[in-house]
């Protein structure tokens, strides 16, 4: 372990920058999040590297970058856990049909502007190694994505998850976030079985059986977990090593079935009881080391691979606009029709609109996938986390614009009133 | 019934409309694969009576980068020289960064610089096979080195088009 010292130091020097650049992020009034992705960029060949190579090279030196990112996995999968719990389908109760044909339709369009981009940049971001049908889906998957977490965040922040736009919203990232991933889950199944480690029927068999399994036999296990739990009013050690167990055993199906280790993560999140109580009792034990130090070392991780270097030229740029302007019309624009087709007054939808377009950590997630199984390219990989920045930065300050003070205040005080009566 | 109709027309248009983009995608070709990690190995045939490579590292590891048709190639060798350029067709054609002058001193310090590079790649017959010429500076002289490098790594999956 001679490499423990250095790795010592790499985790102390990210969770420093994390936590200066989110302090400073948040008095922009962006959540912390948002600041300590940045942070990962910056401390990579983007900022880092550029300025000064050798401090890079010696802190991060390619050698070591194993045992850093072996650790930003176990605290994605654990995230990824953490996120699937969050999912209840209570959130859906009343206003399913808004929330499936508004998440749907919020898919759908940037999915489709996406395939749309790709005719465009396949022939100038990708290479023969690479299947068009691959690639496409993809980009129209990665220009989708919704951070339900970072929603979440942002709607707690100010205080906007009760009213009628959070609960939309929320409902809608749910429904958006269960969506993705299975398309996800589709792509990546379909790329691996051409390079041939599983044929294609046995994963989709495999999976399908998996899903089922957990659905119907691990679930209910844990319900008795969950009556265990409500008896003593406490998660006991051991009720916590079977569940990070289940968790880790999970993840190993799932990636080798093929698809990724965080889709089993995020499934045993989804099967999770979700007592109040119980869920809460879980987050407290694990929300912490995983926000506060797990977390970081994916995003310095990210960023470690993120290259802004690459765009160099004017049309390295000229494609970088392209794609976020598609990924903000495609979801921002998608989100607001649809919301307001389903009744919305135009100012609401526009509301809900512009916090579907938080992409956030979750995108970050599919394009690292994207970039381990080389459907993209790093230039692309680049563009795209600027894109994923650029959308979860603007979130905050265009919905103090378009939803101000008064207008949450009306929205919250109508809700208050409907309860009462 | 109005959401029903709601969702056929703004999630089932777009979805027959994504067929048709992956159809019409299958037409397109992008540049060949030639990111990876590759053998180089200069002055393949010993009786070769090109420059002696110098310092350079024998055989080299090439590692290069590729995003569409731009490419960035990283050597080995003791300063990890860095060219960029592009792929046309069968062939790559990189040059080092800003070496209006830099690599020269470089190389008067340190020995042989790669400058440039210039390779073809045969992809039916062989595929895993870089084959073309390094421009090597040594002071103030230029030589060209035959080089060969061989794949590593990954072997193009050839699912494009």
């Amino acid at each position: 372990m001679s490499n423990l010292p250095l790795l010592l130091v790499q985790i102390a020097v990210i969770l420093f920058a994390a936590r200066i650049v989110g302090w400073l992020f948040r008095r922009l009034g962006q959540p912390q999040v948002m600041g300590e992705m940045v942070a990962g960029i910056l401390l990579g060949p983007s900022l880092l590297g550029w300025l000064s190579p050798d401090i890079s090279a010696a802190l991060f030196p390619p050698a070591s970058l194993g045992f850093l990112n072996s650790l930003s996995q176990i605290g994605l999968l654990l995230f990824m856990f953490l996120v699937g719990t969050k999912l209840n389908t209570e959130i859906l109760r009343g206003r399913k049909h808004t929330a499936i044909v508004t998440s749907h339709v919020s898919i759908i369009v940037p999915f489709f502007l996406g395939t749309l981009l790709a005719l465009y940049l396949y022939p100038r971001l990708s290479d023969n190694s690479v299947a068009f049908t691959h690639f496409a889906l993809f980009v129209g998957t990665a220009m989708s994505i919704t951070a339900f977490p970072v929603l979440a965040r942002i709607l707690t922040e100010r205080n906007l998850l009760h009213g009628r736009i959070g609960a939309v919203s929320i409902a809608c990232a749910a429904v958006d976030d269960v969506t993705a991933w299975c398309i996800l889950a589709g792509v990546v199944l379909l790329v691996r079985s051409s390079s041939g480690t599983l044929p294609l029927w046995l994963t989709v068999i495999g999976t399908a059986i998996y899903v089922g399994l957990m659905w119907f036999g691990v679930q209910r296990a844990l319900r008795r977990l969950e009556a265990s739990f409500l008896k003593r009013n406490s998660l006991t050690q051991e009720m916590m090593s079977i569940i990070l167990l289940l968790v880790l055993v999970s993840g190993w199906v799932t990636e080798r079935l093929g698809i990724h280790a965080l889709f089993g993560a995020f499934l045993m999140g989804v099967v999770m009881p979700k007592d109040q109580g119980f869920v809460r009792a879980l987050k407290e034990k694990l929300e912490g080391l995983v926000v506060v130090l797990l977390l970081p070392l994916y995003f310095a991780f990210t960023g470690l691979r993120t290259s802004i270097g690459l765009l160099s030229g004017a049309d390295m740029w000229f494609y970088c606009s392209l794609i976020i302007v598609v990924a903000i019309v495609g979801k921002f624009g998608g989100a607001t029709v649809s919301a307001r087709l389903s009744g919305m007054p135009w100012r609401e939808a526009g509301a809900v609109g512009i916090l579907m377009n938080t992409r956030g950590l979750m995108e970050l997630v599919v394009l690292n996938i994207g970039l381990d199984i080389g459907v993209i390219s790093p230039a692309l990989f680049a563009m795209m986390v600027v894109m994923a920045l650029v959308t979860t930065f603007m979130t905050t300050p265009l919905l103090d614009l378009v939803y101000a003070a008064p207008e949450r205040r009306h929205d919250l005080a109508e809700v208050e009133t409907v309860r009462a009566a | 019934m109005r959401v029903v109709l709601l969702y056929l027309g703004l999630v089932g248009l777009p979805v027959l409309g994504i067929v048709g983009l992956l159809q019409v995608g299958q037409t397109l070709s992008a540049p060949i694969s030639l990111a990876g990690t590759w053998n180089a190995q200069l002055n393949p045939e010993s009786e070769s009576t090109a420059a002696d490579p110098g310092l350079l590292p024998q055989p080299m590891v090439l590692t290069i980068t590729q995003s569409g048709p731009d490419v960035v190639l990283v050597f080995d060798d003791n300063q990890r020289t860095t060219l960029v350029g592009k792929i046309e067709g069968a062939t790559i054609d990189a040059t080092a960064l800003g070496h209006d002058g830099t690599t020269a001193t470089y190389a008067a310090d340190f020995g042989s610089t790669p400058r440039s590079f210039r390779a073809s790649i045969d992809c039916r017959a062989e595929p895993r096979r870089l084959v073309g010429v390094l421009v090597v500076d040594r002071g103030r002289l230029h030589a060209e080195v035959p080089i060969v490098a061989v794949r590593r790594d990954k072997v193009p999956k050839g699912g494009g088009s």
